[in-house]
């Protein structure tokens, strides 16, 4: 892919590590990519992937403390990894901004959340006391919620589950940032919820002009939503496509077993639903070859000698990273080979081997 | 009439209160415990709802009832006759008998403690026949040093320990967060009376002299009480010592607390997001995480204070401050019982105000408290 005509936010080689008890814990392995102003981004992984430490790296808001992060996030092309906590902070809320998992954690429980909402503006954009509020007057109507005048003076245990997160969505909108990274926004919310915050988020996008990277486990929900999706796994990006190319001509073997595991309308109701068998590797001594290996029905010996790089597809913009891609010829034979060997059942599931 | 029969409970409790409280506001030590008493009664209805503060406010009554039986039974059980200690070495059988009378000693328990009683609810505390004087005055001459003394070593304390306890919370781990840690652990570690006679010698007398050095110095005035009536800055600097000696140890306990609910309070998410909105990291601490953190803070000073009303007697000894722990322990080797009864009830009737005041504290400070509290 081409570097974006105005790339907004250039992620090189990201690298974030952990150092534990049990020694170097590599949360993050040599991200790059690049997201263009306005455009959206849906980071997809299983819990453990790296995608949330993934997001909190960009924006640097992990703390020091045994904690190291490698590579460069350039943002409006300057490198944020070279920058004070200073000037990050000048960054954080007018620049770009975060919506995080747990609405009502989210949420400091003895503020007022008219106050939580001003105290950006209040900080970054030197409104007084009185504009501040009838702004955050306005980005509770904007964001959805009924009786704004009355709700600003309540506190957040006085809210629902959704409600709090169209609160956070409000804080983290104030100060008109160019960036915003959900991670897992709608985890923690009711199925229902769900579809309605993610079409606030969307809305407030289209509108805003934003760009957005929207960090989920859950492959339904970037599927119509972003303009381009990012499969990770084990702290790398094992698939990146427009999330079109990507749902036609899926290349990687994980992003198909993602899918899978959705539950469908279509299928006969008590229908077998499918796993991915297995754990994510162990991210402080991973094995040596493909990461996702061990838990692949298409695996050869060649996936566990070496790891594959990340390759360029046929269509323009799609990655991935794998020997023997979904749907090739290749991975036909593979698959065919170990259901004769038994590693594969009739089901077409892998067979866990415990090692 | 229905409305009567159902509220008669409450009819003749209210009137019986106001008896109490227009006889006690008449004189001293009354008059500020339940000035203490109506101004907590309007903190909590200012922070909740004037119901919410009424209900609080009345049930202490039942409760003070208990403690002043308490109080009473205690003393009534202490061993020693006072009438031999009034009349001294020669008493003979007859006088002692007769002083027994006339103090009304002779009495069964209850017909004693219902006199006493009678008396305590229009403020009077009876007379000290040993130091021929009211005890109601008594304890009002002697209580305000040791609300002073209270007052400035919470200041001193709060002081200290809220910064060193955000701050060592914030640095959790690191080289600082050990270095205060450490020397906050050491001043809870040295008695009171030790630290005192420390502060005294160093800062106070002039210190000791190594191989020709002085080191030292003389600051302040060692010892004796100096009423606000006579100067400010002269009242201040007598109670400096005093109140910092006993504020250390306080401080180190607070700061503990603190130090270990900042670091809880610092991990949950909120923190993360008022971090992502670009707060400066001190506001983060003082408008995000320390009102969280404070809870177990409150109740401890509550606890804290609490317990000092009931005067700090070493120190009390160590400065010559004539301070109601003095009174009292002078009331006990006297066998001055009416002294020492009257005293206790005082100090515990402030002790359960503080205790309601912090309280009420909480739900100003956690509105989902609050709101639990309407609702029921």
């Amino acid at each position: 892919m081409k570097v974006a005509e105005d790339a907004l936010l250039e992620v090189d080689n990201l690298r974030t590590q952990f150092d534990t008890p049990g020694g170097l814990l590599t949360a993050v392995d040599g991200v790059s990519f690049s997201l263009s102003k306005g455009k959206s981004l849906g980071v997809v992984g299983e819990s453990g992937s790296g995608k949330s430490v993934m997001s909190r790296s960009i924006m640097r808001l992990l703390p020091k403390v045994n904690i190291q992060t490698e590579g460069t996030v350039r943002f409006k092309s300057r490198n944020l990894m070279e920058l004070a906590p200073r000037d990050l902070r000048k960054l954080w809320g007018p620049e770009m901004a975060m919506i995080f998992q747990d609405p009502l954690g989210s949420l400091n429980p003895v503020v007022k959340v008219g106050k939580q909402v001003a105290e950006g503006l209040r900080v970054h954009s030197g409104f007084s006391k009185k504009e501040a509020r009838s702004e955050a007057l306005k980005l509770l109507r904007e964001v959805g919620i009924s009786e704004p005048e009355r709700r600003l003076d309540e506190y957040p245990h006085q809210f629902s589950g959704g409600m709090r997160q169209r609160i956070v969505i409000a804080i983290a909108l104030a100060c008109q940032p160019d960036l915003l990274i959900a991670d897992e926004p709608t985890t923690a919310l009711d199925v229902t919820v769900q579809a309605q915050i993610l079409d606030l988020i969307e809305e407030q996008r289209n509108q805003r002009n934003m760009s957005l990277i929207l960090v989920t486990h859950d492959l339904g929900v970037v599927a119509g939503r972003t303009d381009e999706i990012m499969v990770m796994y084990a702290g790398r990006i094992v698939e990146r496509a427009p999330t079109k190319v990507l749902f036609a001509n899926m290349k990687m073997p994980y992003t198909e077993a993602l899918l899978e595991s959705i539950p469908k309308l279509e299928r006969p109701s008590h229908s077998h639903l499918l796993s991915i068998p297995g754990q994510p590797p162990n991210m402080i001594d991973a094995p040596r070859g493909c990461k996702f290996a061990p838990r692949c029905k298409y695996v050869q010996d060649r996936c566990v000698e070496e790891e594959p790089e990340l390759i360029s597809a046929a269509t323009p913009g799609h990655l991935y990273r794998c020997f023997f891609p979904v749907g090739s010829a290749e991975s036909a034979d593979a698959l065919a080979r170990n259901m004769a060997n038994g590693k594969v059942d009739e089901s077409g599931s892998r067979v866990h081997i415990r090692t | 009439m229905k409305f009567l029969k159902r509220n008669i409970g409450r009819i003749v409790l209210t009137g019986l209160v106001l008896v109490i409280l227009f006889a006690w506001f008449a004189r001293p030590p009354f008059s500020w415990t339940f000035g203490l008493l109506i101004l907590v009664g309007a903190f909590g209805a200012l922070v909740t709802d004037a119901n919410y503060a009424a209900r609080r406010i009345f049930s202490l009554i039942p409760v003070l009832l208990i403690v002043s039986f308490v109080v009473f039974s205690l003393m009534s059980s202490l061993p020693g006759d006072p009438a031999l200690t009034i009349l001294g070495a020669g008493a003979t059988a007859e006088s002692i008998a007769q002083l027994n009378q006339e103090l009304g000693f002779d009495q069964p328990f209850f017909n004693r403690y219902g006199n006493w009683m009678g008396d305590v609810i229009v403020g009077d505390l009876g007379t000290s026949r040993i130091l021929r004087e009211d005890v109601a005055d008594g304890i009002s001459r002697s209580i305000t040093p040791t609300l002073q003394l209270m007052a400035y070593s919470l200041i001193l304390a709060v002081l200290i320990a809220v910064p060193a306890g955000m701050y060592s919370g914030y640095k959790n781990g690191t080289r600082q967060d050990r270095i205060i840690s450490y020397t906050m652990l050491g001043f809870l570690a040295i008695p009171n009376f030790v630290l005192a006679l420390v502060l005294v010698l160093f800062l106070a007398v002039g210190g000791v002299t190594i191989f020709g050095v002085d080191i030292g110095f003389r600051w302040l005035p060692a010892a004796r009480y100096v009423p606000i009536g006579a100067g400010w800055s002269d009242h201040l600097k007598h109670m400096l010592l005093p109140s910092l000696s006993l504020a250390m140890s306080q401080a180190a306990v607070f700061m503990r607390l603190l130090r270990s609910d900042m670091i809880g309070t610092l991990r949950l998410p909120f923190i993360d997001l008022a971090r992502s909105k670009g707060l400066k990291t001190g506001r983060i601490l003082f408008r995000h995480a320390l009102r969280p953190s404070s809870f177990t803070l409150i109740t401890v000073m509550g606890l804290s204070v609490g317990s000092l009303i009931g005067g700090a007697l070493i120190t009390e000894y160590v400065f010559t401050l004539p301070g109601v722990g003095s009174y009292i322990f002078t009331g006990i080797f006297k066998r001055d019982f009416v002294a020492v009864q009257g005293a206790v009830l005082v100090i515990s009737t402030l002790f359960i105000v503080v205790l309601t005041f912090s309280d009420l504290l909480y739900l100003a400070l956690d509105p989902r408290l609050k709101h639990q509290s309407e609702a029921a």
